[in-house]
């Protein structure tokens, strides 16, 4: 584990640093994406502002519903203060506020193509602070196992020299490959406008998904962690979404020519 | 014969070029972010340094946490200065994103002193 890393002598959390960069490379990759579309109309950063404060609200309060009682939650306060993040909620405010603020200055112009590619990219970096300082996953038997020493097991409240599945390595993987698959080929076929983030979000809810297994979450129901039931009820939404879209003729392949 | 299809395809189109207002102030709206970036950090840090010679601190506190947002929010109502608002609340919701573990941090450690 790393908590902070030293730059010129400074100590710097490791996971802020990370988001950070994170944040600049998702910056870059929309501002590219959104002048090779021809998408500079300077409305678009209302857009922005609207992503960033929904996603900065949401990421904070959307593990707030922990318990069906709700007198059982932390008070909105406590969870904005001391409450855990999530990504999922995140992107949920993130959509929601590009909804709102495109409504509020009536851009009509579809935007899911520019912050498909910069989510992934910004969250394969992002998602190396999670690599670097917080608990890995679930035991696994495998020989790449992260072990953590005594100290960093007692403040994860993990078990100390026992492999564990390096989750977080998981997902930067995927959103790596993500990226990759966006930028160098979907980006330049896929003709709807817009789909591209609808497609980015059903792969990674799939992923998801599946990842939190190795997680190492808090089950909270049958099994299955709060993020998986969050997934379980939206990802079937995102798919149907999905399968109208095609049954419209909505998807098509073909080179497309960038203004 | 067959008449080919009107109307708009399904899988939608972009928006002509022409159709978009002038651009040109982006430089301005990228000044805002880096100084609503970093006064969403300092601005806290400095609030937080006069609060604590006070009985009632945490209110002036949490008062310094929204000031930057305020500001912002306050220069979008002139044309002039409105890139210059933007600018800003998108630094503070970028620095609201990255240091905000380091600031729950930082109120964790001085709750109690305050």
């Amino acid at each position: 584990m790393l908590p902070t890393i030293d730059v010129l002598g400074v100590p710097i959390p490791t996971h802020s640093l990370f988001v950070a960069l994170g944040v600049f490379a998702a910056a870059a990759v929309f501002v590219v994406e959104a002048r090779r579309r021809g998408q500079t109309d300077d409305r678009i950063w209302y857009v922005v502002l609207g992503a960033l404060v929904g996603g900065a609200i949401f990421m904070r309060l959307g593990p707030w519903f922990q318990h069906l009682d709700l007198r059982d939650n932390a008070s909105l306060p406590e969870q904005w203060l001391y409450g855990n993040r999530s990504i999922l909620g995140g992107l949920f405010g993130a959509w929601l506020g590009v909804h709102v603020a495109k409504r509020l200055v009536g851009y009509r112009a579809r935007t899911g193509d520019l912050f498909a590619p910069a989510v992934a990219l910004g969250m394969a970096i992002g998602r190396l602070g999670c690599f670097f300082t917080e608990l890995p996953g679930t035991p696994t038997g495998t020989s790449y196992g992260i072990r953590l020493d005594a100290e960093d097991a007692a403040r994860l409240g993990a078990p100390a020299g026992v492999p564990l599945h390096p989750s977080f390595a998981y997902e930067i993987a995927f959103q790596a490959a993500a990226f990759v698959v966006i930028w160098f080929w979907l980006r330049h076929r896929l003709v709807s406008p817009g789909e591209t983030l609808t497609f980015y979000l059903l792969g990674y809810g799939a992923f998801r998904f599946l990842v939190e297994f190795t997680r190492g979450n808090d089950v909270a129901w049958q099994g299955l962690t709060r993020p998986q039931l969050f997934l379980l009820l939206t990802v079937p939404l995102v798919l149907a979404r999905v399968v109208v879209q095609a049954r419209r003729g909505v998807y098509r392949l073909e080179p497309v020519e960038a203004r | 014969m067959t008449q080919p299809p009107t109307g708009p395809p399904p899988w939608g189109h972009y928006p002509p070029p022409g159709s978009q207002p002038p651009r040109g102030r982006g430089w301005e709206i990228f000044g805002g972010v880096v100084v609503g970036g970093i006064a969403a950090i300092l601005v806290p840090l400095l609030g937080l340094a006069i609060a604590s010679g006070f009985d009632n601190g945490f209110v002036g506190f949490f008062a310094s946490l929204v000031l930057v947002p305020i500001v912002g929010i306050g220069l979008l109502f002139s044309t002039g200065s409105r890139p210059w608002g933007l600018g800003i609340l998108i630094g503070w919701a970028v620095a609201l994103i990255v240091v905000g573990g380091s600031c729950v941090a930082i109120i964790a450690s001085l709750n109690g002193s305050l």
